[in-house]
């Protein structure tokens, strides 16, 4: 009897399954540069298209943001996690609402941050984008909605909540949805 | 043997528990559809125009020195105000119109505020000095006043700055939202919704848009 080649597949089970990484992320090569990120033009129409793509599919969490509103940037960093914990059944699609002419500054923040998917920068005027993106949304920023994988608003946030409010909600809408 | 076969049946353990999803497989037909906001009960705090202005009386002090009312602000045609800070970007593109309808109040017997509500920055960015400071690089010519613990940003439901909100002579709100529709670029602006609603206002016309929409920084609350 050798159990040599036991112990060793016993280790080798034991690294897989004790990874830390969660188990839906995708583990990007080590050596593989990051993807710059990717800054789409859209207005209200486009947005709801984009939300409709994953209809049947994944959760999605839309942040209206600017570089320039602080609650916003003290929360990305958390949506940006939320989005890598649960790649497989939440897509977070992150508006930017700053002016023209902070292009290179949204584009530096993302990388900063380290967005490698694609995310939007608003286009068009407040008084047709607001009310088309949410009803209820009067304009203060950040402005999160959650739609479940039926395409329904499910939670909508006005400002920053308090922190953990966002993945709170979340995980309770991916749990409901594995009971489906 | 026995050893291998329990080793096997960890290993098929561990690999179930390590491999488990939060999530089950899912396919995502792209669909394209709209947002279905119909299963969200409206929530909006902000007031609505034909609403009674509050607190009409309470005392704020303002950067002269001087405690105001709103009640003591308003004009002989009624009272804009406007929720302000020092720093907000939105506030800083507008805040070049601040000055033109100030005038435009004066000649139309409208009295002109700032409030700012911002008490979450009261101890920094937000301070009277730093009020006094702003107003006086721009050129204030109208009052600007502290909001103790965002009260008055409560009772008209203010959620952003700016956000502003037109009174009546009898102060009911009668229009209230953005100032126009082009924050950063005056000359490309096509809608001049505040400065239309004083106008109608002070003429006893009906206005035309009595509430819009802008975005801007949340107010800072405690």
């Amino acid at each position: 009897m050798n159990r040599k080649p036991a112990c060793i597949l016993l280790a080798a089970v034991l690294i897989c399954a004790c990874s830390p990484s969660p188990p839906d992320r995708p583990i990007p090569p080590p050596a593989a540069p990051r993807a710059a990120p990717i800054l789409t033009d859209i207005d209200s129409r486009g947005l709801a298209s984009r939300v409709g793509e994953f209809r049947g599919g994944k959760a999605v969490l839309v942040n209206i943001w600017a570089t320039w509103c602080a609650p916003c940037v003290e929360e990305f960093p958390d949506l940006v996690k939320l989005q890598r914990d649960h790649a497989g059944s939440l897509q977070v699609l992150f508006v930017s609402a700053d002016f023209d002419d902070q292009r290179p500054g949204v584009v530096s923040f993302l990388e900063k941050q380290g967005v490698d998917w694609e995310t939007f920068f608003k286009t068009e005027n407040d008084q047709d984008f607001i009310p088309a993106v949410w009803p209820e949304w009067s304009g203060a920023l950040p402005a999160t909605l959650l739609y479940d994988k039926n395409g329904r608003v499910v939670e909508f946030w006005e400002g920053a909540p308090e922190r953990g409010e966002i993945e709170s909600a979340v995980r309770e809408l991916l749990t409901e949805t594995w009971k489906e | 043997m026995k050893f291998n076969q329990n080793v096997f049946i960890l290993a098929a353990v561990l690999l179930a528990a390590g491999c488990s999803s939060d999530t089950k497989s899912q396919s995502a037909p792209a669909v394209p559809v709209s947002a279905d906001p119909a299963n969200v009960a409206a929530s909006s705090s902000e007031k609505s125009a034909g609403s009674l202005g509050s607190m009409s009386d309470r005392m704020m002090p303002d950067i002269s020195g001087k405690e105001l009312s709103l009640t003591s602000a308003k004009g002989e045609n009624g009272l804009l105000v406007i929720f302000s800070c020092n720093t907000c970007p939105w506030v800083q593109a507008w805040e070049d119109r601040y000055l033109t309808l100030a005038e435009q109040c004066r000649e139309k017997s409208v009295g002109m505020i700032a409030v700012n509500s911002n008490e979450g920055s009261r101890d920094g960015v937000d301070s009277m000095d730093e009020m006094r400071a702003r107003a006086a690089k721009m050129g204030y010519t109208f009052p600007y006043v502290v909001d103790r613990n965002s009260e008055l940003a409560d009772a008209f439901g203010a959620t952003r700055t700016p956000d502003v909100f037109l009174l009546d002579k009898d102060l009911t709100l009668v229009y209230r939202g953005a100032i126009d529709d082009n924050a950063k670029d005056p000359a490309s602006v096509t809608r001049r919704f505040l400065s239309e609603a004083i106008d109608a206002l002070s003429a006893g016309r009906e206005i035309a848009a009595k509430e819009t929409k802008s975005i801007g920084c949340t107010i800072k609350r405690l």
